[in-house]
């Protein structure tokens, strides 16, 4: 059964000029930043916090937030900044960083210390997740794709044994050498904040989520996809020794509610509002650049249905599932209705 | 609305649900109605709900 339910929105920058984009083919990592205007930021950022803000003391279990550079898709270049700032706004639900992206850090201690911060801040409300980032964000941040796994990997281990092991210690790793270990601000949740660990693209994410018995939440796949990835989540559960339970797996979806279906579905085309789709437009190279997906994952259904993924529910409340699916079926990459 | 999420729920049977409520140019008037319906009706209706892996999965294999 459903425990709980979090509210999210990638905070868009919304006041781009779409057209500009539409005429260079792409709308981040490129797009030139005289686009973005602080004083509009300022308006939305007031916006969407004051939403957040709201969900959290109407009836949502927390919120969600998330990270992306270069990116017209979202106002977010720091989840843990967003996360500082609902830590002392808000008054209770979960902070759930989907999440901090870990490869791109050179100093993962940074992280560590931050996230522990904010969890005290917020008086233990942190949920930590840990993503690898899209393929812009390792070219914004220069760092290399190839090695956007193995930094993952090892970030995670600092932090959780900085989380977790007395210091001071000493790390000598492949990617992050310390002397020393030590930082003096941990978490207040013992032994850390749960981790949680969202994906949609490649098996290994799902592997590893599984082999360190992190629930995997999926980032709004098709359903025939789900079944591929917790049918893989539950075989290496088996194997690592445990028996997943629904604990073990979350699903976002965007939702678009109103009080008609038909307001709903006219709302819902606003999750398609950047040149006809939801995440932007740009080159395959910078999505994937070379040695970021493996082709394990590259070959995946995953990888495909992703591609096309536009699945939104919208509807009235109680309105009828028939019409849903069958609208949704008919008109695939285009803003559903 | 609240069957088709009941729906998923028969596939995934997830204990963590996100809702993706509001983006691009939607109005914070209309971002704020969906929030008051999501909490009203929405949530309450899907955290009673029993899900059935099994028939979520039976279901996926006939439509796909």
């Amino acid at each position: 059964m459903v425990k709980e339910v979090y509210f999210f929105t990638e905070m868009g920058f919304t006041a781009y000029p779409q057209d500009e984009a539409r005429r260079r083919g792409y709308n981040n990592l490129m797009f030139p930043n005289e686009h973005f205007s602080p004083e509009r930021a300022r308006e939305l950022y007031a916006m969407y916090f004051d939403e957040l803000l709201y969900a959290t003391e109407t009836g949502f279990d927390g919120v969600m937030i998330n990270e992306h550079h270069n990116n017209p898709l979202s106002m977010m270049p720091s989840v843990n900044v967003i996360g500082a700032v609902l830590a002392r706004t808000t008054r209770k639900g979960r902070i759930v960083f989907l999440g901090n992206v870990l490869p791109i850090h050179d100093n993962p201690l940074r992280v560590a210390e931050e996230v522990a911060m904010i969890d005290i801040l917020s008086g233990g409300r942190v949920v930590c997740g840990f993503v690898r980032g899209l393929g812009q964000e390792s070219i914004a941040t220069n760092t290399n794709p190839i090695y956007n796994r193995e930094r993952f990997d090892e970030a995670h281990d600092v932090i959780i044994k900085a989380w977790t092991t007395p210091g001071p210690f000493r790390w000598e790793g492949r990617h992050y050498d310390y002397r020393v270990v030590n930082p003096w601000i941990r978490p207040l949740q013992r032994p850390h904040p749960p981790i949680w660990i969202p994906g949609v693209v490649s098996p290994e994410s799902v592997r590893w989520a599984a082999e360190h018995r992190y629930p995997y939440v999926a980032l709004a796949p098709p359903l025939d996809v789900i079944d591929e990835i917790y049918d893989l989540y539950d075989d290496v559960a088996a194997k690592t020794g445990f028996t997943t339970t629904p604990e073990h797996r979350g699903y976002v979806i965007r939702v678009s509610v109103a009080d008609t279906d038909e307001k709903a579905y006219e709302e819902g085309r606003h999750f398609f509002w950047q040149l006809g789709t939801s995440f932007g437009v740009a080159p395959r190279h910078w999505l994937q650049p070379p040695g970021y997906v493996s082709r394990e994952a590259r070959q995946s259904r995953r990888e495909q249905a992703r591609t096309g993924s536009t699945n939104v529910t919208p509807g009235a409340p109680a309105s009828a599932t028939r019409k849903l699916t069958r609208r949704t079926r008919s008109s695939p990459g285009a803003p559903t209705p | 609305m609240i069957k088709k999420l009941q729906r998923i729920m028969d596939v995934v049977d997830p204990a963590y649900m996100v809702f993706w409520g509001r983006e691009g140019m939607m109005s914070h008037d209309v971002a704020v109605r969906g929030i008051d319906l999501m909490t009203r009706e929405v949530i309450p209706a899907i955290k009673a709900y029993q899900p059935d892996r099994e028939r979520g999965r039976r279901r996926v294999a006939v439509e796909t």
